[in-house]
């Protein structure tokens, strides 16, 4: 018996196919608004000799660097996508035992993980070049790089769980149990700045109440928001892709066994 | 009873052999040893006592606690306990109550040693220590005890019970780091409600999750 019906296997691959033609797309979009559409932040630099009053709130130091905020917050949002796929993926498991959902709960996290690095790596560049020797490359004075690191390293753990035990029905219960654990971090993660609101530098994006939180500049949030769909749907795409893989080799090791 | 049953094992295996309790005590002790060497200088300041003492359990934790469930996975006992009329809930635990007990002695310990190296008076402010010494250690020996669990089947478990178990920990040693700090800087027992209030929230959400998550693990 396959792990999957073969009416399974065309559904996957229409998903495949759907998700990647969305992401191409929509990242060739998110590249050409970021470019073009959103306009430049004012360089405080600009201001040096200004009257305090005058100098805009949203100046940034290094204007460019700005724009890491449609890579930096998609790439935690697909993540974030990824890590709930896995928990759901794992609760399926644990609720009727099924090789499919054991494999997608493994193929989110690699994704997930992946996606968490790519939002670590980028928002430590970005701190460093906005905030310099203050900020360092590291600082874990702000509740949401701290959190968000441990999500990376509890789903870093959830791999190397899974790549330790051998017998499949003994990993795929052991990371089932681990995989609704870890999403606690979830949560916590997206919520850090809300939860501890002084202390960090992250601004609230979607609270209508405080003025200045959000997108203070035209054009930023349309381009954020394609973004967003964007690194969802190569999640999608990626997790679909390594999914097949994964099912098309469960497969051939029951065909030769 | 049947939890009972397994706790009055675990213990009598615990005390005959003292597996766990002489790794995880020695392993603190040493832990403690080397906060004194690396901060020499700076001798005493409160928050790099507490540093010290919290980094000693957490290891000496995942040393003691590891083997938990591997050793009775090596002499194959696992199966016939559950063979036996007792659920995995219950082995699972009568371990954790076990490893509470142990734990509990390291952190003596660990303070001991903070005390001896740190020239930290142990008088009666020591006391206000207890309940978050208590909150922490309780909740560092459950989520170490649920990483031992989770290992138990894998090649290397030795490697992954910390892998599994350390980022579960940071919020404790956030959390029970400064809190110390300010009792040994004299600060009351009010003081550090807040703190007491987290660590007692992170033992309640993790024995919950531990409580409905548990049985799916360990199972014949």
């Amino acid at each position: 018996m396959s792990p999957v019906s073969q009416d399974a296997d065309r559904r996957l691959v229409g998903a495949i196919r759907m998700s990647g033609y969305l992401a191409g797309w929509l990242l060739l979009f998110t590249v050409g608004m970021a470019a073009f559409y959103a306009p430049g932040l004012p360089d405080c630099e600009d201001y040096a000799t200004a009257d305090p009053d005058d100098v805009p709130e949203n100046c940034h130091t290094h204007p460019i660097a700005a724009k890491l905020l449609f890579f930096h917050v998609p790439a935690a949002f697909g993540a974030y996508a990824a890590f709930l796929l896995l928990a759901f993926a794992s609760y399926r498991y644990l609720a009727r035992p099924d090789r499919a959902w054991d494999a997608a709960a493994g193929a989110a996290a690699e994704v997930g993980v992946l996606f968490s690095l790519s939002t670590l790596v980028s928002g430590s560049l970005w701190g460093h070049l906005e905030w310099g020797e203050q900020f360092g490359y590291w600082n874990n004075d702000d509740p949401k790089l701290l959190l968000t690191l441990i999500m990376f390293l509890v789903y870093v753990g959830y791999l190397i769980l899974r790549a330790q035990v051998d017998d499949p029905r003994k990993r795929a219960r052991a990371s089932a149990v681990y995989g609704i654990l870890g999403v606690a971090t979830v949560p916590l993660s997206y919520a850090a700045q809300r939860i501890w609101r002084a202390d960090s530098v992250h601004p609230i994006l979607f609270e209508g109440r405080d003025p200045a939180s959000g997108f203070v500049t035209p054009g930023w949030g349309g381009t954020f928001a394609v973004a967003s769909f964007a690194f969802l749907a190569l999640a999608a795409f990626l997790v679909t892709t390594r999914l097949r893989l994964i099912l098309q080799r469960l497969e051939r090791e029951e065909d030769r066994a | 009873m049947t939890y009972l049953t397994l706790l009055r094992k675990d213990l009598r295996v615990e005390a005959r052999g003292r597996d766990a309790l002489s790794a995880s005590v020695t392993v603190a002790f040493l832990v403690a040893l080397v906060g004194n060497v690396a901060f020499s200088e700076l001798a005493t300041a409160p928050v790099r006592v507490a540093a010290v003492l919290w980094t000693a359990i957490v290891f000496g934790a995942q040393v003691g606690l590891a083997r938990s469930f591997v050793l009775e996975r090596d002499q194959g006992t696992l199966e016939g306990l559950l063979a036996s009329p007792a659920s995995g809930a219950a082995v699972f635990w009568a371990k954790m109550s076990a490893n509470l007990v142990v734990l509990h002695l390291v952190a003596v310990v660990a303070l001991g040693a903070a005390a001896l190296f740190f020239a930290l008076p142990l008088d009666a402010a020591v006391v206000t220590l207890v309940p978050l010494l208590v909150l922490a250690t309780t909740g560092i020996a459950l989520v170490t005890t649920l990483a031992a669990a989770l290992a138990a089947h894998g090649r290397n478990w030795i490697l992954l019970v910390p892998v599994l178990a350390l980022p579960a920990l940071f919020p404790v040693v956030a959390v029970a780091v400064p809190g110390s700090a300010d009792i040994l800087d004299g600060a009351p027992f009010t003081a550090v409600f807040g703190h007491l209030r987290v660590l007692l929230a992170y033992d309640l959400v993790m024995g919950a999750a531990a409580w409905v998550l548990v049985p799916y693990l360990i199972e014949p």
